[in-house]
This record gives structure tokens, sequence and C-alpha cells, in this order.
């Protein structure tokens, strides 16, 4: 025969584990708003060190700052000096030397032409709108005599196109007056005319020669 | 505090426990974490701003003594040409014309060349076009000469002030033949200078040059801290 004798009541029953739920309660009901308090704090702390890390880089912008604004300044001054030194070559870049033209002038004109009169123009202009640039025009007055007359002017007017001088600044050559010399005592066959020489736009900078035209 | 023996009491307030954590978990995330997060977010956006500032201002720094190096020598250049090659024409109390004529005269004489008159016409200013930021440090002086001679005697002045001055332009030419001296023409030739736009600028670029070769660069700068922005 078994004797089966309880101790304790059923609703005094208690589990022996040192784990239950509301241990596990009590124990969260602390640890949890500490947890929360600790991460609360954390960020606190990462904003203020945010706040002194910003300090510190504010007082060397400080420090920095006028030695940045005199280096500025340089670089500044060096875009200004630079351009004035463009500008100033610009001129000896537009010009064109009138004593090689005059002179070649002289050497290729046939021996029965005999100018009477000649003119140079500059006129200061925009190229393109953006930069100045000096376009210069030359008009020949003259006259040829003898029989020869019509085909010296054309062998005038195709050296003029063709001479050293000439070649690389030259636009255009063209003979807009050809007729027979009106003077008193003229021969019949002597001419007077006129050459009209167009010269390429002489820019103060370099263009590309894609863009570089007749304005 | 013991909770209630009843299952539906006890219910009822372990829900009123579970809301209210709620709630203030809820609010501690919007009163208290919701700026704290933007906070932090502002304070690294300004130490990125302030960070990127230094390293420009290190950048610029690093540059200034080649940018002082490049700046006088382009200051040297200018000088050079302007000043010691006498290529911008100077003014003498605020004239130009008689170092002009001076130039012009003694050129002739060089080549042997007979000056008729010398006409000054005036300074003009150079086309500037509407995208040109700074303003033009120069100007044009005119000035009208008339010869008399030949056209070989033309061609050897013209070359001779060329040569001398290679900014120096030729603006206008013209030969009339004269048809009592065949050999003798009235030839008038128009000549532009560069000059300065403010008078004193030769003066000016002189004492900058001085400045820049006394200039130093300096020292002991605050290191830029490079770390990256806490997030």
């Amino acid at each position: 025969m078994n004797l089966r004798v309880d101790l304790i009541l059923e609703d005094e029953q208690r589990s022996g584990s040192l784990l239950n739920a509301k241990s596990i309660i009590r124990l969260a009901t602390i640890i949890v708003p500490l947890v929360i308090v600790g991460l609360l704090a954390w960020q606190v702390l990462i904003v203020a060190g945010l706040k002194y890390e910003l300090n510190g880089l504010i007082m060397d912008w400080e420090i920095k700052k006028p030695q940045s604004e005199k280096a500025k300044m340089l670089t500044e001054e060096f875009t200004t000096h630079a351009s004035i030194l463009s500008e100033l070559e610009g001129w000896r870049r537009s010009r064109i030397a009138w004593s090689d033209q005059v002179g070649q002038l002289m050497l290729i004109a046939p021996e029965n032409v005999q100018l009477q009169d000649l003119n140079m123009n500059q006129a200061l202009a925009l190229f393109e709108e953006k930069m100045p640039a000096r376009n210069y025009s030359l008009s020949l007055k003259g006259k040829a005599m003898g029989r020869d007359a019509e085909e010296s002017v054309r062998v005038f007017e195709r050296a003029l196109q063709g001479a050293q001088a000439f070649t690389g600044v030259v636009e255009s050559v063209a003979v807009p007056e050809y007729a027979a010399d009106p003077s008193a005592g003229a021969d019949r066959d002597d001419r007077v005319f006129q050459i009209q020489i167009d010269y390429k736009v002489q820019t103060f900078h370099e263009v590309t020669r894609r863009r570089k035209r007749k304005s | 505090m013991k909770l209630p023996e009843d299952g539906k009491e006890r219910a009822k307030i372990l829900t009123l426990i579970g809301l209210g954590t709620i709630a203030v978990i809820y609010t501690l995330a919007i009163g208290i974490v919701r700026p704290l997060k933007t906070k932090r977010q502002e304070r690294n956006d300004e130490i990125a701003a302030v960070q990127e500032h230094l390293q420009g201002a290190e950048r610029e720094l690093n540059r200034m003594m080649k940018n002082r190096s490049d700046n006088a020598t382009v200051l040297r250049d200018v000088i050079d040409i302007a000043i010691t090659q006498k290529c911008v024409l100077q003014p003498r109390l605020g004239n130009y014309r008689l170092e002009a004529r001076d130039f012009l005269e003694a050129h002739a004489n060089t080549v042997g060349v007979e000056i008729d008159t010398i006409s000054p016409i005036g300074v003009m200013q150079l086309p500037i076009s509407a995208q040109q930021v700074n303003a033009p440090a120069l100007k044009a002086y005119n000035t009208q000469v008339r010869l008399i001679g030949g056209l070989h005697d033309l061609v050897r002045y013209l070359r001779q002030i060329e040569n001398s001055n290679p900014f120096l332009v030729v603006s206008s030419l013209s030969v009339s033949a004269q048809g009592s001296t065949p050999g003798k023409h009235s030839m008038t030739i128009g000549l532009q200078w560069p000059v300065w736009d403010d008078s004193e600028m030769g003066a000016k670029l002189g004492a900058r040059l001085q400045e820049l070769m006394e200039f130093k660069v300096p020292s002991g700068r605050p290191k830029v801290p490079t770390k990256e922005p806490r997030t």
C-alpha cells in the first residue's frame, strides 16, 4: 500500500527554476529602462562630442581663414596679371608688319606698273562679338603701261595673293576698277586700275581655325 | 504590488502596462531620440562643411608658393614689356605727345627720314565684348606722322619703328604720288600705341612685384583633421 502525503497544497506549489515569468518581468522592468536611458545618454554624448569636434574645427578655420584669403587673393591677382599680359600680347599678335607688306609690294609690282596711290585702313571691331580684332584693308591705285597692261595687272593681282608676305594674311584680292587711262598724253594701251586687298581678321587672342572667318 | 488573482483583471492590467510602455517608448522616440538624431545630422553636416573649407584652404595654401612664383613671373614679363622695353607709351605729366614725338623723331634720325608733321589724335578705348569680365587694362593712343620721301624711305622707317616696338601698330597708311616730284611722295602713317587705362599702372605693378619678391608663405599652419564625420 502506497501512502501519498501532499505537504504543499496545489495552489501553493511553485517552480524550483530560477528563471520564471515573474522573475524575467521583474528583471526586465529594471534592465529595459536602464538600457533605454543608457542608449539615450550615449546619443547625447555623441551629439556633445560632435559639438566639441565642430568647435575645434571652427577654431582651426578661424586661424586659417586669413591665410586662405590671402592665398585666394594671390590666385585672383595672378589671373588679373595673366590677363594683362595676354592683352598686351594681343597687341603684338593682332598687328600686321606694314614694312614687310609695302616692301614686298615694291618687289612684286611689274615694271610697267606705276603705283600712284596707296591707302591702308584698320578698323577695330569685335570678332564674333567676343574678342577685339583688327580688320585691315588696302587699296592700290596705279597705271599699267603698254600692250601688256592687262597681263601685268593680272600678274600683280596674283602676286598679291601668292607672295610670301601676303600668303598668311591676305583674305582676298580684287580688281574693282580697270579702264583706259584718261589722262592727257596717255598711250591708247595704257590703263588705270584699282586693286582692293582685304586682310584676314587679326584677333587679339588665338581662335581655333574652324571658327576663324572674316567677320 | 501583486497582480490580481482574477485572470481577466490580470489581463486588463497587463494590457494597460503594455500600452503604457509603448506610449513611453513612443514619447521617448519622438521627444528625445528624433531631435537627437536631427541634431547629430546637423552637426555632421556642419563638420563636413567646415572640413571642406579647411581642405580647400589647405589646397590654396599649398599652391600659394607656386602662385606667388607664377604671379611674379607674369608681372616681370609685363613690366619688362611695358616699362623696360618701353613698349607701352608712358605719359609725361599726363601727356603722351612728347614721348611719342621723341620716339618718332629719334627713329627718323636713325634712318635719315625727314618728318614733316606729327599730329596727335588722342586716346581711344578698344572694343569690349559683353562677356568680358575684367575691364581692359590698355587703351590706344593714336598719332599721325607725315613724311616726305620715297617708298624706300617709308619702308625703312616703318621697319625701324616696328622692330623697335613690336606692340606699336600701324593703323593707317596713305601714300600719294606727287606729279611734280616723282621720287617724293606725300606719306601719312597712322600709329597706335598701347597705353595704360590707369596711368599709375606701371608704378603699381612695379610695387606689387617688389612686394611679391619679399612675400613669405606663413608657417605653423594647423593640421586639417581628415577623419570622416561620425554617423
